[in-house]
């Protein structure tokens, strides 16, 4: 029900932006919709777990701001080793969800306020590191591995994230821990009863969401090959938007991975079609906050009839 | 006698903890940058220093009472940052009149808007607010074009930034008639304590038949609107309008900070309107010895972070070491 709407809204999207602009439809724009569309889905799956596990993490785009700018710097560092730099990468992202969890689940602050401290942590860190400005990434075999490399017409990006996608999914659907994080979003106090060490299933939330968004810092990297302390500020919005669009119960323990697709892919095309009408951020930035409230307000209602 | 003197003193220290502490990190902040840098301690700065601070205080008066009540309103921040615009707008029409009608209006509105979210939409509040944030922002920077507005009506400076009452700089006078009628409001009216009931627990609020409703329309009412006086007082320090995104930046944050150091909790049913006063000046102090040592906006932001997990971190532990915490 909930993807069948998505889906017509989608049609509906693309047949009105194609009507407008004849451009909108061309092989290139929707390679780099593809594109685009990869660095929100990558964070939008971690979101995904973390919200299912009924909780929230503000801190997705200072923590990809952040990984894009120690990715740069290992770079830089080690000349250009990138299997070194990416590891190093995720294993600070792993880090950076880390502390949201501890912060969450051992120090006991509500998630709201602990990813809200963090990020303006995670992000005063990666200017105070990087001292403003950018750095500059220049390494081709890099850059066409993960960004603006096609395997036929399709991003390799793309193609990466979507095995990402595949495999969290089966690790939602068919494994132990995918369940108790829809037990312990369903309900804590019914999943700890039950013998689920609930806290350790949002920890590990946190933690998955955390790497996924180095992940996605890597992915941007390898696209505008710069490490850029800016990066990712507000995509808190995008992540909840998808997420929500997607189907995923704001307070936890409903909701799938094909469904937060189904929300990034919405939401995409929707940018593109909107910033090719010459819409400006401030903008789309507008459309997307008051579509975000009609989007809850809408599964509001239907849930409730 | 001296025993229950004794006694008195020490009932009166256990219930103001808080804000002894508070106090306490104030006078020793205070000493610190005053030694470290020869710039703190002057007249002038001490002066600015207080009527910068005016604007966090008056939002962070109106975050206290929201999350006594059980919500948080992220849309502060935007709710300052529109305010401005609408000031530089209908200030070309000269009538100071209309332009405070106008913004307290719009302040109501958003009030209205935020409640009509959380409580009729069942969005939680956080998040309906931080949508409304984005929101505003966007629009004030669609309808100013991304350019600031410049304010060049002399009458709103004199009322709300250069004038003097009693010889207080006036944005000052404000910000303690608000933290007097605020004090009174919450400590002295059954309101206050309505507030604090429906924060504590919704559902025994109502059952003991409170309208449960209504006092949340009314919190979230007062809060937008005491952020829109607080976006008049920068827009008259500043003389712009604008929506620029180093504008105001995050006051919203800044503002929960100042909360719950204060003794707020995110859950609701605690705070302390005196308790956010003092931590408003902590911060200001802190704020201002930090700017002059050099450190940079940003990590001037990792140490607020950091503060408010400290806080939050120390009042935990409080809580349990005492089993039960005494209601401020």
């Amino acid at each position: 029900m909930r993807q069948g709407a998505l889906l017509v809204i989608l049609a509906v999207i693309i047949i009105v932006f194609s009507i407008i602009n004849p451009n909108f439809l061309t092989s290139n724009n929707l390679i780099n919709v593809t594109r685009q569309m990869s660095v929100l889905l990558t964070i939008g799956i971690g979101f995904a777990f973390v919200m299912l596990s009924g909780e929230i993490d503000l801190s997705v785009g200072s923590i990809l701001g952040l990984s894009t700018v120690i990715f740069a710097l290992a770079m830089r560092e080690t000349g250009n080793n990138s299997i070194v730099c990416i590891i190093i990468t995720l294993i600070v992202g792993c880090f950076a969800g880390l502390l949201n969890g501890i912060l969450v689940t051992k120090v006991g602050i509500h998630s709201f306020l602990a990813t809200m401290a963090t990020l303006g942590l995670y992000r005063g860190i990666t200017y105070t590191i990087i001292q403003g400005g950018k750095i500059p990434v220049f390494h081709p075999p890099f850059s066409k591995a993960l960004g603006v490399g096609l395997l036929g017409i399709i991003p390799l990006p793309f193609i990466y994230v979507m095995a990402i996608l595949t495999i969290m999914h089966l690790v939602l659907k068919k494994s132990l821990f995918g369940n108790q994080v829809y037990i312990v979003g369903g309900s804590e106090r019914v999943a700890r009863y039950s013998g689920i060490k609930t806290k350790q299933t949002k920890l590990v939330s946190f933690l998955i969401s955390g790497t996924l968004c180095a992940f996605a810092g890597i992915l941007i990297v390898a696209t505008v090959e710069m490490g850029i302390p800016s990066l990712g500020e507000g995509k808190e919005i995008d992540a909840v938007f998808v997420v929500v669009l997607g189907g995923c119960r704001l307070t936890g323990g409903w909701g799938t991975l094909p469904g937060v697709f189904l929300g990034v892919v919405v939401i995409s095309v929707l940018i593109n079609g909107l910033t090719m009408l010459g819409a400006n951020y401030h903008m789309i930035l507008f459309v997307k906050a008051c579509l975000l409230l009609f989007v809850i307000w809408l599964d509001t209602k239907i849930r409730n009839k | 006698m001296k025993n229950i003197i004794i006694i008195n003193l020490m009932v009166i220290f256990k219930k103001r903890i808080r804000e002894i502490t508070l106090l306490v990190s104030f006078v020793l902040l205070a000493i610190v940058f005053t030694f470290v840098t020869p710039y703190f301690a002057v007249v002038n700065n001490v002066k600015n220093l207080i009527t910068q601070t005016m604007v966090l205080l008056v939002v962070s008066l109106g975050q206290t009472i929201m999350l006594a009540s059980g919500e948080v309103d992220m849309s502060v921040e935007g709710v300052v940052v529109i305010t401005s615009v609408i000031c530089a707008f209908t200030l070309i029409y000269n009538s100071l009149l209309l332009t405070i009608a106008v913004a307290l209006l719009f302040g109501v509105f958003i009030g209205i808007m935020n409640y009509l979210l959380s409580i009729k939409v069942r969005i939680p509040s956080f998040l309906g607010s931080l949508a409304l944030l984005v929101a505003l922002r966007a629009l004030s920077n669609i309808i100013t074009g991304a350019k600031p507005i410049t304010i060049k009506n002399q009458n709103f400076f004199v009322s709300f930034s250069t004038g003097h009452v009693f010889r207080i700089p006036i944005p000052i006078f404000y910000g303690f008639l608000l933290f007097i009628i605020l004090y009174i409001l919450v400590n002295n009216t059954t309101f206050g304590c309505y507030v604090f009931a429906v924060g504590g627990s919704e559902e025994a609020a109502r059952k003991s038949g409170i309208k449960t409703k209504i006092i949340k329309l009314k919190v979230f009412v007062l809060t937008s609107v005491i952020a829109t006086f607080a976006g008049i007082l920068l827009a008259a320090r500043v003389a712009i309008g604008t929506g620029s995104y180093s504008f105001a930046l995050n006051m919203g944050f800044d503002s929960i900070l100042a909360a719950v150091m204060g003794g707020c909790v995110l859950g609701g049913g605690k705070g302390s309107i005196l308790g956010t006063f003092f931590s408003v000046i902590v911060l200001a102090v802190l704020n201002n010895g930090l700017t002059h040592l050099h450190f940079t906006y940003q990590e001037e932001s990792i140490v607020k972070s950091l503060l408010l997990i400290i806080v939050v971190f120390a009042g935990n532990v409080l809580e349990k070491s005492k089993g039960r915490k005494i209601k401020v």
